[in-house]
């Protein structure tokens, strides 16, 4: 058992963030691991920043949360001083700052998404190392690897709400397949001018891919009925 | 059995687990202190009750946890005096996340479950990292044998489906004695399969009464 339990917890993750026509899908796995251990197999890897910004966190699990907790009160306060909601650039900007300043020190990799009035949905990556980059979709995580080929043959602009949420359960589902650390069941947050939803995506609600199994409760359900054979010293 | 010259941790070993019910909170621990195939002791106890309602169990490095917990405990004392009234679970919970990772690139080598009442009387329980990562949820294990038990617990605890949003209010239906049953065949179970787990097992149950602490011997080999 070469568990390494001492590791601290990583989110190997697959988190993707896209834009559609009136705001933002955010979505993620929910495998949280310590090494080969899963630590949680159902963590919420989107975490709330103000009313209309969240984040998709990948990473170490405690670098990431405590940015987050320090992004959140920088931009309670400038929300205050604004006497209006923080905008999804200043939030990002304030994700990036943290990361860029103490690059030495963390392993944060987040993808920052919300709305607002003036520029609409928005997807801001911010990757290790600091750099922040708007896109119309972003990908990260260890999950992300096997995403590249399908955004760019499954990604189009000005998709509706549902093609949005669709293209991300479909996109987390392919890399939870393929990447080992990532897995468990789909989050999506949509967030636009009315408002932010939550859903989740889990078990039989997620499409197989090729060699994929049907959830069941047991493989020995799979087995012919005979007696299995005792074993031997 | 240091792995380099400058390795300063080393691991005692040992398993704690934490259960949340409707109005009742379970914290339990075994009580060896092992080094490498040694037993250092067979009664050394790695629950701190925090407050009246917060009880912390650690397993890991016990120096590391003797300084954690003594940290903690300096810690709420001063919260006492300067807001005259005791730190809330939940309160507990994130100045242990922060204490952690105030030490986040020398980390406690301490593995953590935080258990007790929150303000509402429900039961809570807060696991965590060796670093500070943290998170409320129904129930936990940690330790040398908590990828024994925790399986075990996702099986039995009957609690809504973590897999559901949000896990924090998975809390157990089951009773208190349940409870406490489950834990006993739980630790029953990781005794005979990890050789870090085992002598006697210290359970401390927090309700609206208090804290009850209760043991029971396990497996001594």
């Amino acid at each position: 058992m070469d568990l390494d339990l001492s590791a601290p917890h990583s989110m190997g993750t697959t988190i993707i963030g896209v834009t559609y026509n009136g705001g933002v899908v955010l979505g993620a796995d929910s495998r949280t691991s310590t090494g080969m251990y899963v630590a949680n197999r159902a963590s919420d890897k989107i975490t709330e920043l103000t009313d209309n910004v969240y984040v998709c966190r990948s990473g170490s699990a405690a670098d990431t949360q405590v940015i987050s907790d320090y992004v959140r009160y920088f931009l309670h306060q400038h929300t205050i001083q604004l006497g209006q909601p923080a905008t999804v650039k200043v939030a990002a900007n304030l994700v990036r700052l943290l990361s860029y300043q103490n690059k030495n020190m963390l392993q944060a990799g987040v993808i920052v998404g919300g709305w607002d009035k003036y520029e609409g949905g928005q997807i801001y990556s911010v990757p290790l190392g600091g750099t922040i980059l708007r896109q119309p979709f972003s990908i990260g995580g260890s999950g992300s690897s096997y995403l590249y080929g399908f955004f760019d043959q499954a990604w189009k602009e000005d998709m509706t709400r549902e093609e949005a949420e669709q293209l991300v359960v479909k996109a987390a589902s392919l890399a939870m397949a393929r990447d080992g650390a990532s897995g468990g069941v789909v989050r999506t947050v949509t967030i636009n001018a009315e408002g932010v939803t939550r859903k989740f995506y889990g078990g039989d609600t997620l499409p197989l891919w090729h060699d994929e199994l049907e959830p069941t409760n047991s493989l020995l359900d799979l087995l012919s009925s005979s007696v299995p054979e005792p074993m031997s010293t | 059995m240091a792995l380099r010259g400058d390795w300063m941790y080393e691991n005692n070993g040992g398993t704690c687990v934490a259960i949340a019910g409707i109005d009742y909170c379970v914290v339990a621990a075994d009580t060896r202190l092992s080094v490498g195939y040694n037993i250092l002791t067979r009664d050394h106890s790695k629950i701190c009750s925090l407050t009246d309602k917060c009880v912390l169990a650690s397993s890991g490095f016990q120096g590391d946890i003797r300084a954690l917990h003594k940290n903690l405990a300096a810690r709420h004392l001063l919260y006492q005096h300067q807001h005259n009234k005791q730190m809330s679970c939940p309160a507990m919970g994130q100045l242990l996340s922060n204490t952690l990772y105030y030490k986040r690139f020398f980390p406690y080598y301490a593995f953590n479950v935080l258990g007790g009442l929150d303000n509402e009387g429900k039961g809570c329980v807060f696991t965590y990292d060796a670093v500070g990562s943290y998170e409320r949820v129904g129930y936990s294990a940690q330790g040398s044998g908590s990828t024994l038990i925790m399986p075990v617990l996702d099986n039995q605890l009957k609690s809504p489906s973590p897999l559901l949003l949000p896990a924090r209010d998975a809390v157990t239906p089951l009773s208190e004695t349940e409870a406490v049953d489950l834990v006993k065949d739980v630790f029953a179970s990781a005794t005979e399969r990890d050789i870090y787990t085992g002598d006697k097992l210290e359970i401390v149950v927090i309700n609206a009464s208090g804290i009850k602490r209760e043991y029971l011997e396990l497996r001594k080999d």
